[in-house]
């Protein structure tokens, strides 16, 4: 098995680490158009991987495709994909570019290929989490997304300009456009993340969550936000993000009937999120590549069969998924 | 200097004003928090069936 990565940074190295570590995969190749990032790669990830620099060669000799590469290049690697019958795994996390994407899908059916959208923290985790959550009920009506923190510097690009965009929730049958940044809510993330303020901001959670579960009422995200986020969410980023950021954390939470009462269900997990996302993107990886994931075309990893599974693997790699419980709690 | 010292007057009882309205909106805006008790724990067992 030869898979390719498509971008080289704080996620696509570590999820080629995964891949060549568990074994896999025989071979990688890695692609990036910085040097710098492919040289530390190279240095770092071991004589089974081939390093492909910007302008890469027209043909890409893989079995799947990982997308990791910042946001903006996402689609044409998606249609590149589909163009040649490769597999493809996306970790993905802009709006637009996720909708986008997801237009593909009858592109990718014809293809008869799978492709998995949003493999990575968030969404990603809090998709398969949403998964795990809905075997709980009978009958869910909400699902409330929220997440704090960003990966490396083209996460942090996407998680700045979210808040000064507008942000998509499925309310009754119709999709509620609201300003990034408004409806803050105190929100308690897993320790060691703990309370932090949430806001609206223009997140692809809702729009993958809504593609698995149509018959839902009610799917909002939101994400934690500091007041000088806010303040400066329209203006370009001020400072170079940093190489990587600190812990972040996800937290979905699901409102339904189980039996004859309404209840609430509340998971969340804390892990650095480009650490979360590679090892996510890495077990999507696997799965798409053993024909665990069986479906043809589009989909979010809230489609997949067997979410315990999935969870139970991402355990083995370190990232434990926690509940939240208590008497009178008030979410 | 009598046109400056009212200026002064004016400006001063206009932020006194407009603290007291703050004040006041802040202390109506006030809700209590219901006592909350709880905490996250791993996923087990059971929980992942």
């Amino acid at each position: 098995m030869r898979v390719a990565v498509l971008g080289a940074g704080a996620v696509g190295a570590r999820v080629a680490r995964q891949l060549l570590v568990a074994d896999s995969v025989d071979q990688l190749v890695l692609r990036d158009t910085s040097a710098e990032r492919l040289a530390w790669a190279a240095r770092t990830i071991g004589d089974r991987v081939i390093i492909e620099h910007h302008p890469f060669p027209t043909a890409l000799d893989a079995d799947a495709v990982v997308v990791t590469s910042p946001r903006g290049t996402q689609l044409a690697a998606v249609k590149e994909a589909i163009s040649t019958g490769r597999p493809a795994v996306l970790a993905c996390d802009g709006l637009a570019e996720t909708i986008a994407i997801l237009k593909l899908d009858r592109a990718a059916r014809d293809a008869g290929i799978p492709v998995v959208v949003g493999a990575g923290f968030a969404p990603g985790l809090t998709c398969v989490l949403v998964a795990h959550g809905m075997s709980w009920f009978d009958e869910v009506d909400e699902i409330h997304i929220y997440k704090m923190g960003a990966g490396g510097p083209a996460c942090a690009l996407v998680h700045h300009r979210a808040l000064s965009r507008f942000s998509y929730d499925w309310r009754d049958g119709d999709w509620i456009r609201r300003p990034g940044g408004s409806g803050r809510e105190l929100c308690w993330f897993p320790e060691p993340v703990g309370p932090r303020d949430c806001y609206r901001a223009a997140l692809a959670d809702p729009v993958l969550l809504h593609h698995a579960f149509p018959g839902i009422d009610r799917i909002t995200s939101r994400m934690a936000a500091t007041r000088r986020d806010r303040l400066t969410a329209t203006m370009p980023m001020l400072a170079p993000a940093h190489a990587e950021g600190g812990s972040g954390a996800v937290r979905v939470e699901l409102r339904g009937r189980r039996g004859t009462t309404q209840e609430t269900l509340v998971l969340g997990a804390t892990e650095r999120p480009a650490v979360g996302a590679a090892a996510v993107v890495a077990i999507a990886t696997e799965w798409v590549l053993s024909g665990k994931v069986a479906g043809r075309g589009m989909s979010g990893l809230a489609e997949v069969d067997d979410p315990v599974g999935f969870l139970g693997e991402l355990a083995k790699r370190g990232l434990v998924v926690e509940i939240f419980e208590g008497d009178g709690v008030v979410v | 200097m009598r046109a400056i010292l009212r200026a002064i007057r004016q400006a001063t009882a206009a932020v006194s004003v407009a603290a007291a309205v703050v004040t006041a909106l802040r202390l109506r805006g006030r809700v209590t928090v219901p006592r909350q008790s709880g905490g996250w724990r791993k996923l087990n067992g059971p929980d992942l069936r």
